[in-house]
């Protein structure tokens, strides 16, 4: 059976070209474009994986990721950051949490495949 | 019987004739008989030697010719007939040689039997001693007096000076404490002592303190106060020179303080701290970096989607396309990847303005960092047929750094060393080892920097003049960003540099004794 991933992700373009990459790959793929949606898809959604932008509309990335990881449904689900802010002193406030962090600007399609399959195992 | 009676009487008026004479020879005062008409009648040894004449040549003369006043001499005459004698008149004696000698004159009416006047006698006594004592002392006296006045007009004149020189102190320091009282920054003056020893309005507002609750207190028992308790740790600096920091205030106000040495005469009287109000330009500051850090991440993901897509263009996801198609993909993805680098530049810059740059120190082997920069830029060293050397110790002690920005800071340096230098030139890395120090060196056989040019080699945007048109690429920030790494880690960066020679560029790191 196919993983489902969800990309919260509000810039439209990037997460069409991430959605249309990791369909190719073989994964089911829902997306949310703001906060407080991803939120909602988490709770009702039975995910294998969240990809998670930092920078977000109504609610920013680390408040999602909290009550993500608060929730005891979406607790386990395993999350990718997606990040502009590669400077670890915010990123760092999501250590413990998240399994794996990609730079938006280093992204690429051959590397975001390998880093989720990776974060899968 | 008779004629004896007269024999006896005239002898014995002989004999009293010659007492008289022998007496008044005797005399040692000078003294004259002179008749009612001023002639001078008799005079005894003592007036013959006072005037050097003799008695003959002045019996019969006017006794006016022995005086040069003859007016005073007649209003003897008059006081004599008039009183019977005078006392103590002063009068000058001229002598036979034309001397002149002060003379006190004393004479006393002579009188018949029935009484008539008859003339008078006169002494006269020798003053010129006196005279000339009394002069001396008049003389003396008027000296004194002189010099008396003249130290009183210099004492009074002193006495204004002071004064005036008092009223000027007094106005000049009231201008000063006005100065001072008003000024919008906030001054503190601390003796050599350590105590507070004045406070201004605006520094007692910005404390919140009033003057005599702390004037004259130490630095220590100020140190009680709250408001004092954030300004205390410019007192932790080196006071020696002027030293600056930022002083954040519990109702969230910022100050910058300074502290500066008051020195007097080659000594150190006391501190002066300057307390200036950077509240708001540190909110402007904020909001514009708040502004470069978001217009920033808003521009990188838009731009990482374009990147992506062009890379999924390329790799012919889309389709094929022709080589003309390629060619133009390929120079809007090395655009794409020069703004999301200078984009990188920028946050790099907002957040070493921030002064939140450096974090996640650790001991790092210097070599592998090198190692990995030299890796990085094979491909252009070999593309340009650069000769290339790596020189380093056996071994090197780690040191305490940030690796990414150490390692951003290497790759900068490699970055210009290349990109300057001409096709078969020659590039020179070194790492050596000092007691203190890790001396990181690298030496190119580039174009250089011109000399007018290399006092700004490290501010923000420089670009050397001779490059911009060669090599177009560039945003001018690399060395800044470089410096600030290398000083944010307690080390030194300078360089070397001839036009059209080359260019080495040195840092060095601190070796931390603990690791």
């Amino acid at each position: 059976m196919a993983k489902k991933i969800l990309i919260i992700e509000d810039d439209e373009f990037l997460r069409a070209l991430i959605m249309r990459k990791l369909i190719k790959e073989g994964f089911e793929v829902i997306e949310a474009d703001d906060g407080e949606e991803g939120i909602k898809k988490a709770k009702t959604e039975k995910l294998d994986l969240i990809l998670l932008d930092l920078v977000l509309p109504k609610m920013d990335g680390f408040d999602v990721l909290e009550r993500i990881k608060k929730d005891p449904i979406s607790a386990k689900v395993p999350v990718i950051i997606l990040t502009n802010l590669d400077q670890k002193d915010n990123v760092k406030k999501t250590d413990g949490l998240v399994v794996d962090y990609l730079i938006k600007a280093n992204l690429d399609p051959v590397e975001i495949t390998d880093r989720i399959k990776k974060a899968l195992k | 019987m008779e004629e004896d009676k007269f024999k006896i009487a005239r002898e014995d008026v002989e004999d009293l004739e010659i007492y008289i004479k022998e007496f008044s020879d005797f005399l040692p005062l000078a003294v004259c008989s002179v008749n009612p008409v001023g002639v001078i009648i008799n005079v005894n040894k003592a007036t013959e030697d006072l005037t050097n004449y003799i008695s003959l040549e002045l019996v019969g003369e006017s006794v006016s010719t022995i005086f040069s006043d003859k007016k005073k001499i007649e209003e003897i005459e008059k006081e004599i007939t008039e009183k019977g004698s005078v006392h103590g008149k002063e009068l000058i004696l001229i002598t036979k040689d034309k001397k002149e000698i002060p003379m006190s004159v004393s004479a006393s009416m002579r009188k018949d039997r029935e009484g008539n006047y008859i003339g008078y006698f006169i002494g006269l006594t020798n003053i010129t001693e006196l005279k000339k004592f009394q002069e001396d002392l008049e003389k003396k006296v008027k000296e004194r007096t002189k010099e008396l006045e003249d130290s009183k007009k210099s004492l009074i004149k002193m006495l204004e000076d002071v004064k005036e020189a008092q009223e000027n102190a007094e106005e000049e320091k009231n201008k000063t404490l006005a100065i001072i009282t008003n000024f919008t920054d906030g001054l503190l003056v601390f003796d050599r002592e350590g105590k507070l020893s004045l406070i201004n309005y605006q520094a007692e507002l910005f404390l919140g303190v009033k003057s005599q609750d702390v004037i004259d207190k130490s630095i220590s028992e100020l140190k009680d106060i709250p408001a004092f308790n954030s300004i205390m740790k410019i007192f932790k600096k080196d006071t020696k020179n002027v030293s600056k920091q930022e002083l954040p205030l519990e109702n969230g106000q910022i100050l910058e303080g300074s502290t500066i040495p008051i020195i007097r005469k080659g000594q150190n009287i006391g501190n002066l701290v300057v307390l200036h109000n950077i509240t708001r330009e540190k909110a402007i500051e904020t909001m514009k970096s708040d502004f470069v850090s978001l217009t920033a991440h808003q521009l990188r993901t838009p731009l990482s989607a374009i990147k992506w897509t062009l890379k999924l263009l390329l790799k012919g996801d889309f389709g094929k396309i022709t080589k003309d198609q390629k060619e133009f993909i390929e120079r809007m993805s090395r655009s794409t990847e020069r703004m999301i680098l200078l984009i990188g530049d920028l946050l790099n810059i907002t957040k070493i303005e921030e002064g939140r740059y450096i974090f996640d120190m650790a001991p790092t082997d210097m070599e592998t960092i090198v190692l990995s920069a030299i890796s990085l830029y094979k491909v252009p060293i070999e593309k340009k047929k650069i000769e290339f050397t790596f020189k380093k110790p056996k071994k090197l002690p780690k040191v305490k750094m940030d690796v990414e920005k150490i390692k951003l800071a290497v790759q900068n340096l490699f970055d210009n060393a290349i990109k300057y230098t001409h096709s078969k030139g020659s590039l020179q890395v070194e790492l050596s080892c000092g007691t203190n120090e890790l001396e990181f060196k690298i030496k190119d056989s580039g174009m250089g920097i011109p000399k007018s040019q290399q006092e700004r080699v490290f501010s923000k945007f420089f670009r050397g003049a001779n490059v911009t048109k060669i090599v177009t690429e560039g945003t001018g920030l690399g060395l800044f960003i470089t410096k600030n790494i290398i000083e944010a880690h307690g080390g030194k960066i300078w360089f070397e540099s001839e036009e059209n020679k080359g260019t080495t560029f040195y840092f060095t790191l601190p070796l931390s004794k603990n690791i």
